[in-house]
């Protein structure tokens, strides 16, 4: 039983560490052990989930619950899997049952807003946050969604101030560095949030979304994109309060300047226009192409 | 030639007593660092060849490592009684660099470790990358052989040195090869030595091998999976991972140690998950990127492989220039599968013939290099991460036009 447990602990170690193969070797020979123990079928569903195979991490999750059903490990990682294979009313389902076994636990509290965010579930999400955050006010998980929903509610000086807080208490943490890129980012700061993201980039360089993340910031921060501050700054907002000056305002100064300037004029405001459609998507096939 | 753990599995799954295939998957076993999986196939060996002392050896050895003195002395007194018994050296072969002697610790572990034998590798086994092994010859080497030289020019024998680069492309031959040509002893440390997760073992094992190593200098000490050893504390979500690379730091500093004249290798696949710390100087300040073998090296390699094998007339630089980005270990499944495909046309009744160019051209289509997502990421790195520690990934990618 002993070498069962120090399969267990090694798998473990090697799962953080990121050596999915070798943890999948030796799972397979702790199942040889003990094909019905709950906690070795939890460890080869994690691997799973580590390699993105959430099918086979749910299958591995109900063979674990069928022998234990009330295991915790086992309805949490079924969770994960649900939620990995998009089938959230399910997920639903189970985080609600161990919401309700440990109704203080900010680990469950937290993966069941990460749900409701994934449905947009907004206020409901907020919510559960805040209990999470009262549970445990420095659970990470929880503080990078009340991050997010912060940052996705537009409320940019609580989102600051969250960060500021993981900051002061795990500056070199992978998670606090991603809410801070998208913090920034949320800011306008784009270089700064650049600058992030690439030093994100650099720890793990196999993340497609971080090169598109910094192809993006790279498109906002560019020179070139100075003209189109009013739209980067204001989005749809910007543009209507673009097009009503432009009308409006050429209308009014025709009578004044001219017909020529008037005309010149339009022609730069019908140039930005275009210029803001393909200017940004051409920029960001040429840094994708060329690199920064 | 030497079969994957796959095919032997195959064989045996086919012909359990096939003897040879059985010792061959022992030995594979104990080289992958799986002991105690080692140890049961040495035993059936035992139980299928009792005559023989090779599995009684190979039990013994497995016994020495998991801590089982007794059990290991006893299995060699087996192996001491039976007439094929190598009177010269009884434990000593092509077994582990590494032996485990009794210590304190968690259970089945053991503190020390030390060398049993000393690397053989020369630099000219090592084939192609020419500019590599000049690199390492002025910068690692020489200052090892001809300290006084260097050290009138200001420079140390010693420190760290990290090879990095993709899967498959010699890294820990060239690291063996270094040890052999600095004329000193070499200590390779797998990742199955040091990791333990019983509280601070890790970091007594670390310990230990530093201690083992300042003992015995002039002494290379090769980490090979750095990675593994020494992750990236921001990644980290275990005390344990960081409290080892802490130790790991601190062996390194020569501030409470003294590392003259010990120089530290360390070999990694993915660079970017060890620690920074790691890469600072005075610590593996120097990062050598080993590339995959150019055009000429594959075809040294796909002439040293096929050397025993019957083939026809072969260009063998037209085979090299159709793999482009294989590794060593690619080459070898390109030649596996060329033999493949030339027995089943035999067995399916056709005479028997060479290996043809056209067998390893066709071949060539069935293998992905190995090398090729590693040199995707890369090239992430370096397109988009803007890191300049990573000058001679860029100038390769560059020559490969994959930039």
């Amino acid at each position: 039983m002993s070498e069962l447990r120090d399969l267990h602990r090694q798998i473990a170690g090697l799962l953080e560490i990121g050596r999915v193969d070798q943890a999948r070797r030796l799972g397979g020979r702790a199942l040889g052990l003990d094909p019905n123990d709950a906690d070795t079928l939890c460890l080869l569903g994690a691997i799973e989930i580590e390699a993105d195979n959430f099918s086979e991490a749910t299958r591995r999750a109900r063979e674990a619950l069928a022998r234990a059903p009330d295991h915790a490990g086992a309805r949490s990682l079924l969770f994960e899997a649900l939620r990995g294979e998009k089938s959230h009313a399910e997920a639903e389902a189970v985080i609600l049952g161990l919401i309700r076994d440990n109704p203080r636990d900010a680990d469950h509290l937290a993966d069941y807003a990460a749900l409701l965010l994934d449905v947009y579930q907004l206020d409901k999400a907020r919510a559960i946050v805040a209990e999470a955050l009262r549970c445990s006010p420095d659970h990470p998980k929880a503080q990078v969604l009340d991050a997010l929903l912060h940052v996705i509610a537009g409320d940019d000086a609580s989102a600051s101030a969250r960060l500021g807080r993981m900051v002061a208490a795990d500056p070199d943490a992978g998670h606090v560095a991603m809410t801070a890129m998208v913090v920034l980012s949320e800011r306008h700061q784009y270089k700064e949030a650049l600058e992030i993201a690439r030093e994100l980039l650099r720890a793990n360089p196999s993340e497609p979304e971080l090169v598109d993340a910094v192809i993006e910031l790279r498109v906002a921060s560019h020179w070139s994109m100075v003209p189109l501050w009013p739209f980067q700054r204001g989005g749809w907002v910007g543009s209507a309060v673009m097009w009503v000056a432009a009308v409006f305002g050429i209308s009014a100064l025709r009578p004044v300047v001219g017909d020529v300037v008037a005309m010149t004029l339009v022609v730069l405001y019908l140039a930005l226009v275009v210029y803001s459609w393909t200017g940004p998507p051409l920029l960001r096939r040429w840094l994708r192409w060329r690199g920064l | 030639m030497k079969k994957t753990r796959a095919e032997l599995e195959r064989a045996l799954a086919e012909d359990p007593f096939d003897h040879a295939a059985r010792e061959a998957y022992a030995h594979a076993l104990e080289d992958d660092g799986e002991t105690p999986a080692a140890l049961r196939q040495w035993e059936l060996v035992c139980r299928q060849r009792p005559d023989s002392s090779v599995g009684f050896l190979g039990a013994a050895r497995c016994h020495e490592a998991l801590g089982a003195e007794e059990r290991a002395a006893s299995c060699l007194a087996e192996a001491q009684g039976k007439r094929d018994f190598p009177r010269e050296s009884p434990t000593e072969g092509a077994r582990p660099a590494l032996q485990v002697l009794a210590g304190g610790g968690g259970p089945g572990r053991s503190s020390e470790v030390v060398t049993l034998r000393k690397a053989a590798v020369r630099f000219c086994d090592v084939v192609g990358l020419a500019e590599l092994k000049k690199t390492i010859e002025l910068r690692i080497i020489a200052p090892f052989v001809r300290p006084g030289l260097f050290a009138r020019f200001g420079k140390k024998a010693g420190g760290g040195v990290l090879l990095y680069g993709p899967p498959g492309c010699g890294k820990t031959m060239i690291a063996r090869a270094i040890a052999s040509e600095c004329k000193a002893s070499f200590t390779s440390v797998g990742i199955s030595e040091i990791l333990n997760l019983w509280l601070g073992e890790s970091e007594r094992n670390l310990a230990a091998v530093f201690d083992r190593a300042r003992q015995q200098r002039p002494a290379v000490l090769f980490f090979d999976e750095l990675d593994a050893l020494a992750f990236s504390r921001s990644k980290a979500r275990s005390d344990h991972t960081r409290t080892l690379v802490n130790e790991f730091l601190d062996q390194l500093d020569g501030v409470a140690h003294d590392n003259q004249g010990v120089l530290i290798l360390a070999a990694t696949n993915m660079p970017w998950d060890v620690d920074p710390a790691m890469k600072r100087p005075g610590r593996f300040d120097r990062q050598v990127f080993v590339p995959p073998p150019d055009d000429v090296a594959r075809a040294e390699m796909f002439r040293l492989k096929l050397a025993t094998v019957p083939t026809a007339t072969i260009d063998l630089l037209k085979v090299a220039r159709a793999t482009p980005h294989f590794s060593g270990a690619d080459v070898d499944g390109v030649i596996e599968a060329a033999k493949e495909r030339v027995l089943a046309e035999v067995l399916d009744g056709a005479p028997e013939r060479p290996i043809r160019e056209s067998d390893l051209i066709a071949s060539v289509s069935q293998i992905q290099p190995s090398t090729l997502d590693w040199l995707r990421t890369a090239r992430n790195l370096v397109k988009y991460g803007g890191d300049g520690s990573y000058g001679e990934v860029e100038k390769y990618l560059k020559a490969v036009k994959m930039l």
